[in-house]
């Protein structure tokens, strides 16, 4: 982590790292409710859906990764690349859910 | 277009100013005169934004600056419908409009006095007393402007545009310690501003070339402080300027001085090898700069045209220098 | 950019569309095909009607759901640098075209250097120098050089 003094040589942008979270947070939210769609359709039931869910969030992270962030310099975009794998998934869980359930039931009725 | 108008036109070239005056025409009719507040109407007008606000003021501006008082005029009528006369701003408003139109000295003492009356009914307009400032700043008495920005600045110690000002007026006056010390109080309210850093460079680089005592004292502080702005702001050209300008300097003083710095107090001056070492990474910068500017590079065309040029100019004297 | 991200997305809507009526027309075939023996249909024959579906419909829903994700991504505005030095130099070196939008426009809330106002200070503005000057850089033919260029 970085410590005071660090931050005080080379400060970080707040507004650029709520841009940037901004930004994963409106992609996972829409993201997942197209995964839930997905997960509708295969008829996938308990643990399956969250394997699913959780395999395709690390997939758009890695375009997001691939696409918008140069491969090598995730400092540079955030504080850490943690937020860069998770940030927005446990956002994302409740619009899965509900995308799920609802294509699961239209599909299969 | 609409992007350069939500900014303060005050530094944009002529070219822009002129072609955003001339489209102000338009831009009034585009834009909703009057927001009527809670009627079936606002339903299908555009929605009212702050921006549209500024945008008024920033278009009033520059309409002023080209001498386009109709539309100025207009603006202001709508900013006055919307905000009301007694609004301490508009009044800073209404007061530049008269500045701007007004034929002669006597026209502008009187907006002067204007402003001192209402400065007496109400001390704490600021907007006003900036402008009071601002105008005896025109009318050539920059002294009393100096007293006035010094009793502001005890009123309101936070406000880092007037220490910025009060920082400039003592540069036109020569008076290079005090700029220094209304520069620093800049940099204690915005600590990571490069071009403030950049800035007090240059007056202490001044400060370091015109008087006698204390020269070496003072470049090195202006070396400090270019270097600064550089680690804030990657490629930055005036910095590196700056730092190119200091270096080559302290690189003719340094070493009849170094015998005798070392009484000084406060910070040590910088040895000779980390000076070169600095001179040296300046001019690859530069000329990286100027290089990649001139050829238009994507992603290297934030520069401005002047600045590039005055650091071919100076790259060009070193280089020519270095040959004899 | 955003057009590639538009027709990407477009056509993984397509294809998940495509996906989503296949799957449901195989469940509801393949319910009434059942139906016939649902005298004897218990509750396990019910759930292994629900896992077949077949894998062309499953490699398709797939595929779907990665294109349209993939056209979201590119979709995303630019990431910005939050190192203040890199974000610094972005705004010095590139102006206002490095914060532009996938449409060519600049971003709403680019606001260029934020301390640039601590040197044209708009509250303590000169507008008759300013005019002086402006009418200066007029005479000197700067009007019809500006025209010419723009």
């Amino acid at each position: 982590m970085l410590t005071e003094r660090e931050l005080q040589i080379n400060p970080i942008v707040q507004e650029s790292v709520l841009h940037n979270t901004k930004t994963l947070t409106t992609l996972h939210n829409l993201t997942a409710s197209l995964f839930g769609v997905g997960a509708g359709i295969l008829g996938l039931e308990s643990y399956l859906g969250f394997v699913f869910y959780l395999i395709f969030s690390l997939i758009t992270s890695a375009l997001v990764y691939a696409f918008r962030v140069r491969p090598g310099i995730v400092k540079e975009y955030f504080r850490s690349s943690i937020e860069l794998w998770t940030g927005g998934l446990f956002e994302g869980l409740s619009g899965f859910v509900l995308t799920w359930t609802l294509f699961y039931g239209l599909v299969r009725a | 277009m609409s992007s350069s108008l939500s900014h303060p036109p005050a530094h944009l070239p002529p070219a822009v100013a002129l072609q955003l005056s001339q489209q102000a025409p338009v831009t009034l009719r585009s834009t909703p005169s009057v927001i009527s507040s809670y009627s079936f109407t606002t339903l299908w007008s555009a929605a009212e934004t702050p921006e549209l606000w500024t945008e008024y003021e920033n278009l009033m501006l520059s309409c002023l600056r080209t001498g386009d008082e109709q539309s100025a005029g207009v603006c202001l009528e709508r900013l006055t419908e919307r905000f009301g006369a007694e609004n301490e701003r508009l009044m800073a408003l209404r007061g530049l409009f008269q500045e701007a139109i007004a034929k002669d000295d006597a026209t502008l003492k009187q907006v002067l006095e204007e402003y001192e009356t209402i400065l007496t009914k109400d001390p704490s307009n600021m907007p006003v007393s900036k402008r009071r400032i601002a105008l005896l700043k025109t009318l050539g008495k920059t002294t009393e402007a100096i007293t006035a920005l010094n009793e502001f600045v005890d009123s309101s110690p936070t406000d880092a545009e007037a220490w910025a000002e009060l920082a400039d007026l003592y540069v036109t006056q020569g008076m290079y310690p005090q700029a220094i010390f209304a520069l620093e109080e800049v940099l204690l309210i915005t600590p990571y501003a490069w071009n403030i850093h950049a800035r007090l460079g240059e007056v202490l680089f001044m400060a370091g070339s015109s008087g006698d005592t204390s020269t070496d004292k003072y470049l090195a502080e202006a070396l400090r402080r270019f270097c600064r702005s550089i680690e804030l702001c990657d490629d930055y050209l005036r910095g590196y300027y700056g730092l190119k300008l200091t270096t080559n300097k302290l690189l003719t003083s340094l070493p009849q001085a170094s015998r005798q710095s070392k009484s000084d107090s406060g910070l040590p001056i910088p040895d000779i090898k980390t000076v070169e070492r600095l001179n040296e990474t300046a001019t690859a910068k530069l000329s990286e700069i100027v290089r990649r500017s001139v050829s238009g590079e994507s992603g290297w065309e934030g520069y401005e045209n002047a600045e590039v040029i005055a650091a071919k100019a100076l790259l060009d004297s070193g280089a020519a220098k270095s040959i004899r | 950019m955003t057009w590639i991200s538009k027709s990407v997305t477009g056509l993984g809507l397509l294809l998940l569309t495509h996906a989503c009526y296949s799957a449901h027309e195989h469940s509801a075939l393949h319910s009434t095909s059942t139906a016939s023996l649902s005298s004897m249909a218990s509750h396990t024959a019910v759930a292994s009607t629900v896992a077949s579906l077949p894998i062309d419909i499953s490699i398709e829903t797939v595929v779907a759901v990665f294109v349209i994700c993939l056209g979201l991504v590119l979709g995303t505005p630019e990431l910005r640098p939050i190192q203040w030095r890199v974000w610094a130099g972005k705004i010095e070196r590139e102006g206002e075209k490095g914060f532009t939008n996938s449409d060519g426009n600049v971003d709403k809330d680019y606001v260029g250097n934020p301390f640039r106002m601590l040197e044209s200070r708009p509250g303590f503005i000169d507008i008759r120098k300013q005019r002086k000057e402006f009418a200066e850089w007029v005479r000197e033919g700067g009007g019809t050089a500006g025209a010419s260029k723009s």
